[in-house]
């Protein structure tokens, strides 16, 4: 299991690095709290959407800059 | 011909001119479904994660997978096609509207032009993100220029049989190839009508370092290595052309998925 402590993150404008490297696409960059359809939303947070698919190969934590990812097998 | 062609119309789906009508937006669902999809969010993360959810389920979600498999239709899935079936549903779409992929930028945060939507999705849309009218001659020149790049092309529809976009993704980011893969439903990304067929004549794989092979995004092809040749899993094969383009011998062409014996009826 992915964890990402969201607190330290620096989200996906500014780094983003979790998403790039990930080989199966795990990550995903969700909008944060209730959204509406039809309107941008303002804020975003890096969410392991797809962590079933996760094949815990660690590449994440070792790009963040942050270390804001803990991986759980 | 799969399941929507024999069901709806006698030609493939994507190439019936009356699919492309609007009168098919009279149905309330499938309005309602595209009107979601041309806005973005709201689709992606709130109405398809109830799929992921279904399959996470351990009782229910082994059980009633063959019907939520059938649900999978009156969604936004689509079907693997070749470039030129997607050739001529540019010609015979209108409105086109190129706009960044969704796929991509929620799994990635990447900004790639290279989601191609037509008919109802330009006046319905209204984010703010950027969107861009291309006219037919300029799309089919990118289109091209995608292909050669080693993505695939598929055909989406909305609640089928009724068109809405060409994509051209990579199996990385294609949130229709994980439903498919990853999460066991089929009907996210149904296979093209074609199968890609080695003459075992022509294929001289070792001397030409097996460029298809590494342009194969489905992973139906492997190495004979006794001959030293390229042999093409039909039963995982998807129909997408793309190891055609990379052969340099002409050994690769594709065929009619029904008249192919390992392939038949596999969708």
């Amino acid at each position: 299991m992915v964890k990402i402590d969201n607190s330290k993150c620096l989200g996906a404008d500014k780094c983003g690095k979790c998403m790039k490297i990930c080989p199966v696409g795990v990550f995903m960059n969700v909008p944060v709290g209730k959204f509406r359809s039809g309107v941008e939303p303002e804020c975003f947070e890096i969410v392991p959407y797809y962590d079933a698919v996760c094949y815990a190969c660690g590449a994440c934590v070792k790009v963040c800059p942050v270390k804001c990812i803990t991986l759980q097998k | 011909m799969c399941e929507f062609c024999s069901k709806h119309t006698r030609k493939k789906w994507f190439l019936d001119p009356h699919n492309y009508a609007e009168e098919m937006l009279k149905n309330r669902r499938r309005k309602s479904i595209v009107q979601k999809v041309a806005q973005g969010w709201d689709y992606y993360l709130r109405d398809s994660k109830k799929y992921v959810d279904w399959a996470n389920t351990p009782i229910i979600g082994k059980l009633a997978k063959p019907f939520l498999n059938e649900l999978v239709k009156y969604e936004h899935a689509g079907q693997i096609i070749t470039l030129k079936d997607a050739l001529a549903m540019i010609d015979l779409s209108d409105n086109h509207v190129v706009f960044p992929c969704a796929c991509r930028k929620l799994i990635s945060n990447d900004d790639k032009m290279c989601c191609i939507n037509f008919g109802p999705m330009r006046d319905l849309t209204n984010r703010e993100t950027k969107m861009e009218e291309v006219d037919r001659a300029e799309l089919k020149y990118r289109v091209k220029e995608w292909y050669a790049e080693g993505l695939f092309l598929d055909a989406m529809y909305v609640a089928a049989p009724f068109p809405v976009s060409i994509c051209s993704c990579d199996r990385k980011y294609c949130i229709s190839a994980k439903y498919r893969f990853d999460f066991n439903y089929p009907m996210s990304l149904l296979k093209g009508h074609e199968v890609a067929i080695v003459n075992p004549f022509k294929c001289k794989g070792d001397s030409c370092n097996f460029e298809c092979i590494v342009r194969c995004p489905f992973g139906a092809m492997y190495v004979d290595k006794t001959y030293g040749r390229v042999v093409i899993d039909p039963k995982r094969c998807f129909g997408c052309g793309l190891c055609v383009t990379a052969c340099t011998k002409g050994a690769i062409t594709l065929e009619d998925r029904q008249k192919v014996p390992g392939a038949k009826g596999l969708w």
